[in-house]
């Protein structure tokens, strides 16, 4: 079945067709959900969550394209981990005050593989993963971030590029770690 | 952002998951369909809600119709104005009911009104002691003995009594009066036993 028909059965609430769309997406979405959540249980409860809202509001979304589809169900997916992260994690942003301006290094992640980003990704902290997840990755600017999170750009700005020299230290610790081991 | 474009890229073409970090995505689909059965969408048309309406009439009316505690009172004969005056059946008319301005008129229609009247039947007059007798021939029996007022009551066959006010009507010459006039109290009503209440001589019985 092709993705619009596949989603107006779903907007009618049949059961394999839903089945059939959540296959389709499942993987892709838990990935991005475990990005955000500490466990593989909360990752999977917001999956869960993001994809049971989907099919409830699916008869507000008209098919432009698979791409905007693809882009709605993550959408949905990353205001569910949000909203997860607010209520379990108690997410919490250190104030534009306290952070302090890192100068970013952004060349070191190049030479990492996808896997490797994606592991020292999940060890950021709360805070700062939030913010790089929806900033490098997701693509949003601070002053969305700003208005998602509930904070100053500035806190945006600065959660960054703690989570930049957080990550430059893991994988220079890597590094030694590698060379020494050599 | 070349850095956010190249990590994009790599994060997009991420197809598998480091170790650790599996997911389970049957057991998360079978939570899911659970939710999903659950919670269905609910169709709230009009007709929907009229339905409802309708069903919730209907178990009240049952209800309250299966249900009803209150006793059953039983329909209790009225008392009935019908007595029974020496074997026959009667109607009590008290003198007041029979109006001063229209008695003739009354007490036809008292006779009209009977509605399971018979040839046998008797009218009672009721009528109180300083009262004149307005109906004769009658017959006079005691007051009841419930009534504590002593009253005197006049009997009077019906058919006697319309015939009565026949003879009488004659007697006393109104030929060519209009029928009106004799329904009307006054002056002119010639009718001297329901007329003029002056015209009336004391009862002294």
């Amino acid at each position: 079945m092709e993705l619009p028909q596949l989603l107006k059965a779903c907007a009618k609430h049949q059961l394999m067709a839903q089945k059939q769309l959540f296959d389709l997406y499942a993987r892709q979405m838990y990935i991005l959900c475990r990005r955000y959540m500490r466990s593989n249980e909360t990752a999977e409860e917001a999956m869960m969550n993001g994809f049971y809202k989907f099919f409830t509001s699916l008869h507000k979304f008209t098919y432009a394209s698979e791409a905007a589809t693809t882009a709605w169900i993550k959408k949905m997916m990353v205001n569910e981990c949000l909203a997860l992260l607010r209520k379990k994690e108690h997410l919490m942003m250190v104030s534009e005050v306290e952070a302090e301006e890192i100068a970013d290094h952004p060349v070191v992640l190049d030479d990492l593989q996808a896997e490797e980003i994606y592991l020292l990704v999940t060890r950021l902290p709360i805070g700062y993963r939030t913010v790089f997840n929806l900033y490098a990755i997701e693509g949003l600017g601070h002053k969305e971030i700003a208005t998602l999170l509930n904070i100053t750009e500035g806190t945006s700005k600065s959660q960054l590029s703690k989570a930049r020299q957080w990550l430059q230290k893991m994988i220079l610790e890597q590094n030694k770690e590698t060379h020494a081991g050599r | 952002m070349q850095e956010g474009r190249s990590i994009q890229t790599k994060m997009a073409q991420l197809k598998k998951l480091p170790p650790g970090f599996g997911a389970d995505p049957e057991g998360a689909w079978e939570q899911l369909e659970h939710r999903l059965a659950g919670r269905k969408k609910v169709y709230t048309g009009w007709w929907r809600w009229a339905a409802v309406l309708l069903t919730v009439a209907a178990l009240g009316a049952w209800f309250f119709s299966v249900k009803d505690d209150a006793p059953v009172v039983e329909n209790k004969p009225l008392p009935r104005p019908a007595e029974f005056v020496n074997g026959e059946k009667a109607l009590v008319i008290k003198t007041n009911t029979i109006a001063q301005p229209s008695r003739a008129v009354q007490a036809t229609t008292a006779r009209a009104v009977l509605p399971q009247r018979t040839d046998s039947m008797i009218v009672v007059v009721e009528s109180s002691p300083d009262t004149t007798i307005i109906i004769e021939p009658v017959v006079t029996i005691p007051a009841l003995p419930t009534v504590t007022t002593p009253k005197k009551l006049k009997v009077v066959h019906l058919n006697e009594l319309y015939d009565f006010q026949q003879e009488k009507r004659e007697s006393f010459g109104n030929a060519g009066v209009p029928s009106t006039a004799l329904e009307t109290p006054g002056k002119n009503n010639v009718f001297p036993y329901f007329g003029n209440r002056k015209n009336k001589q004391p009862n002294n019985n």
